[in-house]
């Protein structure tokens, strides 16, 4: 009940507010998905995406619905971001800034800027933070609870949203259904997501444990892959670097046993983030780990299920969007 | 004081004899001096630091030492070093035809970029070096002679002497020749034991074993010096010293003092003008015990002269020597090589069981034409190598130029042997660190300070571009280069941009700041982006690893840095908070994966606070124990020693994070 009234009373204090969020890229999403929640909750927000994803990508258009799409180095472009900061009462800018962008923006200096970073840092492709060149007084700085506060320890961690709603069923069957979704193999210590040996370790896998490894062919949107996800046992995030990533979040909101290397501080910032009373429910493994880790699940599937059953309970107690995105509200009404 | 070191300290070699004369002479003539001589049981290196410490902590006012070995290249740059030029190590081989050996080269270099003042006994000897080595002025005085040694006593046998290694450097060939020519004559010969097997077939040549050189001299009246080359011959001093006439080529540097009749001369290599000198000195009743008093005073007024910080050349000694000459020397010496070579099985296998490594090595060498070696040294182009200042010498790998990117030039390094490889880099010419890189040099039994996995490299920090500047206009493939080496040591860098910009490049680079004080540093602002700095820092600076030294100690300090980045990690957790008591398991940790162990007394603790730097508080106040691998430990280890102090765990903490490393948390 007194959740309730807070929340309330939280949204009715910015219903009158204006935000405004500037994204370079669609970010996976992450922009996007941080407005509709924050219009679902009675919170006026738009989102300004500056490009979306190159077509040979595959992933074009999978992450801009919700969202504006505009070039600012067209007269057109730069009209619609200045209608858009004329409107804003709270820009909300998201890891980066073209030149052009920001000479725009700095203009509209009355207006009250969050700054959030999505990347870490030393890492290939190489992004390094430049928002003390952009010119602009930014009020705060946030950083995703993953893996990311470390590079950036003096920022305030907001959570990554996930917005499907929770699926809490339990999985039948007697055959241990697995997705592993590599994204890419780029180098670098936190941006590599895959190891060469895991191939190798999954085809012995299936031949020895009663174990189907769920593959994707191309790219699938967000909704499809999420309904995928569903019909699985088990989801594997990255299990190299130590960090956990939207799969684990999402693998925990399709009621799925979640399996990761996300270290202590990791988990802790998750943790801090969803207000749990307990370090998320992930599975930890490393590649030297991982076959035992799943060939245990294949083999006892009532230990299977009783992991399930843990992260949907985690899931639905802490981390449901609607709750998460008063985090964002919080970050709003405290500037 | 005046030291004279001397890295051979053998019986038979010229330096020892040299070295042990110029001390006593020295010590009568009032100029305080002592002579270092290398041990039996002592390796050179250690010998160098010896002399280094003995420099440090003596009053030592000159260092002389010969060109060869180093000996003094660790000596600090405040004592002048007085290199004197007896036989470069390198010119002989590259006269006997071997595959010269570059480590002695540099070394060499090295010992005459370093010196101060630069000497020789005769001008042949400087003409000589100056083929091989550029510097700018040379004092000549001769070679002194310890007065004991001195007799007028010369009432002898009509014999010849020959006294020397038995080599074909000293004439070994001509010798024989000679005791050809004269079978009537009587022929001794005071040389190793190896010596014996040439002599059996020379019934009119006695050998004396190595030790009868005093006898020998007295013995003979004749001493025959027919060395392809001496820088001066101590051997044709002693013999006149000693009163025995000397015969021996027109090209060596002892004839450039004296002259009949106590000293007879053949032209150079021709057999035949040296039976005639022989047969003229056999008839000559001088005998020469003024000649080490000559000597004696001219290196007196030499070694003065140099104390007073001024030239000396003897004007008594007359050079005769040039071009044309010199070359000859080398075209026959090559001859003599070749002629060595026909009958060089016995000692290819001789070699095979001494030294099998060096056999298969100069095999290898051969057969891939690694190193080519002309016989006709005359023709060949030799190298110059410029020595003033030091650092002009320096050829820089990498041109990194901020203002144009088309100047980046960065040498084809491969990746493969990273970890053997250095990198300094400076904004300018290393002008304060000529003398530290020299030394740098110096360390030739450490493989990543030695050629060529040595680079330099020049930062144009005239501009004051940032890392995202610098990361957006030289491409991935360019950046990646910077990644063939394991560590980069920048010189007083300013722009901590750079520093960022080339742990950007490649996470695995160590990036060391060296700081020599001359000009103030914002260290709280360089610190982060570093991985050690090096230097005159401040106290109050934190960093991942500090060595604080001044100016006369970096070189060693940077070999330390080096060796610690390319150690091998161990595996093994050390503990640096609390850990006192064993905790089983230990041995098992997963140092793959994770690189500390942090055991809280309550994982699950409560904090406040959104940030990562507020929940690293709160985790550090819950720390009971803490153990990291070896190779974190190397790397942090400044941050160690403070490490009761809580800011200084929350600082490590945050950079142990930031730096990707892990902890496995109990």
């Amino acid at each position: 009940m007194f959740g309730f009234f807070y929340w309330m009373g939280t949204c009715l204090m910015l219903n009158d507010m204006n935000i405004l969020h500037i994204a370079p890229t669609p970010l996976v999403g992450a922009p996007v998905k941080v407005v509709k929640a924050l219009a679902a909750v009675g919170v006026n927000a738009r989102c300004l995406l500056l490009s979306d994803y190159p077509k040979q990508s595959g992933l074009q258009g999978f992450f801009t619905d919700g969202a504006e799409l505009i070039n600012s180095a067209t007269a057109e472009g730069e009209m619609l971001l200045r209608d858009a900061l004329e409107w804003a009462d709270v820009v909300h800018v998201h890891n980066f800034l073209s030149e052009q962008a920001a000479l725009i923006i700095k203009e509209y200096s009355s207006k009250i800027f969050v700054y959030q970073v999505h990347s870490p840092q030393r890492e290939g492709p190489v992004f390094t933070p430049r928002v003390n060149e952009f010119g602009i007084g930014f009020s705060k700085y946030l950083v995703l609870a993953q893996y990311h506060p470390r590079h950036y320890p003096g920022y305030e961690i907001v959570p990554n949203l996930v917005l499907f709603d929770p699926v809490c069923e339990e999985r039948q069957g007697d055959v241990l259904k697995v997705l592993f979704t590599p994204t890419h193999a780029r180098g670098g210590r936190w941006n590599s997501k895959g190891d060469p040996r895991l191939p190798g370790i999954f085809e012995q896998l299936v031949r020895d444990c009663p174990v189907e490894m769920v593959s994707l062919k191309g790219p699938v949107t967000p909704g499809k892959l999420f309904e995928i996800r569903t019909q699985c046992h088990v989801s594997i995030d990255e299990i190299v670097t130590g960090a956990y990533h939207q799969v684990s979040l999402e693998g925990m909101a399709a009621g799925n046993v979640v399996v990761n290397a996300a270290d202590y501080f990791s988990c802790r910032m998750l943790q801090r983030i969803s207000g749990a009373d307990r370090r998320p429910p992930f599975l930890n493994a490393n590649v030297d780990t991982v076959y035992d880790v799943l060939s245990n699940l294949a083999n006892n599937m009532d230990l299977t299920m009783g992991y399930i059953r843990e992260t949907a309970s985690y899931y639905r107690d802490f981390m449901d969007w609607r709750k998460l995105v008063l985090r964002y509200v919080d970050v709003y009404k405290a500037l | 004081m005046y030291l004279l070191l001397d890295p051979v300290n053998r019986t038979d070699s010229g330096i020892t004899r040299y070295s042990n004369s110029a001390v006593a002479v020295l010590n009568k003539s009032g100029i305080p001096a002592h002579v270092l001589s290398i041990e039996s049981d002592e390796s050179l290196e250690q010998f160098r630091q010896r002399v280094a410490t003995y420099c440090s902590e003596n009053p030592v006012s000159m260092v002389e030492s010969p060109e060869t070995y180093g000996a003094a290249n660790l000596v600090l740059s405040v004592v002048p070093v007085h290199i004197r030029l007896h036989f470069s190590k390198y010119i002989g081989q590259v006269m006997e035809g071997k595959l010269p050996d570059e480590e002695a080269f540099l070394l060499e270099k090295i010992a005459i970029h370093q010196a101060r003042y630069i000497s020789a006994p005769s001008h042949v000897a400087d003409h000589m070096t100056r083929r091989f080595f550029e510097y700018e002025s040379c004092s000549i005085f001769a070679n002194p002679l310890c007065e004991s040694l001195v007799s007028s006593e010369f009432e002898r046998e009509i014999a010849v002497g020959f006294v020397g290694r038995w080599h074909s450097l000293k004439g070994t060939d001509y010798f024989l020749a000679l005791a050809r020519l004269f079978p009537e004559l009587k022929f001794y010969v005071v040389s190793g034991d190896e010596a014996q097997a040439d002599l059996g077939r020379f019934p009119n040549v006695e050998f004396l074993g190595p030790l009868a050189k005093s006898e020998l001299y007295e013995r003979c009246h004749i001493v025959v010096v027919p060395s392809v080359f001496e820088t001066f011959s101590m051997v044709a001093l002693e013999a006149l010293a000693k009163g025995c006439i000397v015969v021996c080529w027109d090209h060596l540097g002892i004839v450039e003092y004296f002259s009949t009749p106590v000293l007879f001369t053949a032209k150079k290599f021709e057999l035949a003008s040296m039976k005639l000198a022989v047969e003229s000195a056999l008839s000559s009743k001088s005998h020469g015990g003024e000649c080490a008093e000559i000597a004696i005073a001219s290196y007196v007024l030499g070694v003065r002269a140099l104390l007073q910080n001024s030239i000396y050349v003897d004007p008594n000694a007359t050079g005769r020597v040039g071009d044309f000459d010199i070359n000859y020397i080398f075209k026959v010496s090559g001859k003599m090589s070749v002629l060595k070579k026909k009958g060089s099985f016995s000692r290819k296998l001789r070699k095979l069981f001494v030294n099998p490594r060096q056999f298969f090595l100069d095999f290898y060498r051969k057969r891939t034409g690694k190193l080519v070696v002309s016989q006709d040294r005359s023709k060949v182009v030799l190298p110059v190598v410029k020595n003033t200042p030091a650092a002009a010498s320096i050829k820089y790998d990498i041109d990194f130029s901020l203002e144009n990117y088309s100047k980046y030039l960065v040498s084809e390094v491969d990746v493969k042997h990273r970890a053997m490889r250095v990198l300094f880099m400076s904004d300018g010419d290393f002008e304060f660190s000529n003398d530290i890189l020299l030394k740098v040099d110096g360390f030739k039994d450490f493989w990543p300070l030695r050629h060529p996995n040595l680079k330099y490299g020049k930062v144009d920090c005239s501009f004051d571009w940032n890392c995202y500047e610098m990361l957006r206009s030289i491409p991935p493939a360019t950046r990646s280069r910077f990644g063939a080496f394991r560590v980069i040591f920048l010189w007083n860098i300013s722009n901590p941009e750079i520093a960022k910009f080339l742990r950007c490049c490649d996470p695995d680079i160590i990036v060391a700041g060296v700081y020599d004080g001359s000009k103030p540093f914002d260290f709280d602002a360089l610190s982060p982006h570093f991985d050690v700095l090096i230097g005159d820092i401040p106290e109050a600076v934190s960093a991942r690893k500090i060595y604080y030294c001044k100016n006369d100690f970096l070189h060693v300090v940077i070999r330390k840095v080096v060796q610690e980045a390319i150690v091998s990690p161990g595996g093994y957790l050390v503990p640096v908070w609390n850990g006192l008591k064993y905790r089983p398991g230990l041995e098992d940790f997963d140092t793959g994966f994770y690189s500390g162990l942090a055991v809280l007394r309550n994982p699950d603790f409560e904090f406040s606070g959104f940030s990562h730097d507020s929940f690293i508080e709160y985790f550090v106040d819950e720390l009971d124990d803490l153990f990291v691998t070896d190779q974190v430990y190397y790397r942090y280890k400044s941050m160690f020693e403070d490490f009761n102090n809580r800011q200084c765990r929350v600082d490590f903490v945050r950079l142990f994070l930031l730096d990707g490393y892990m902890f496995d948390v109990e």
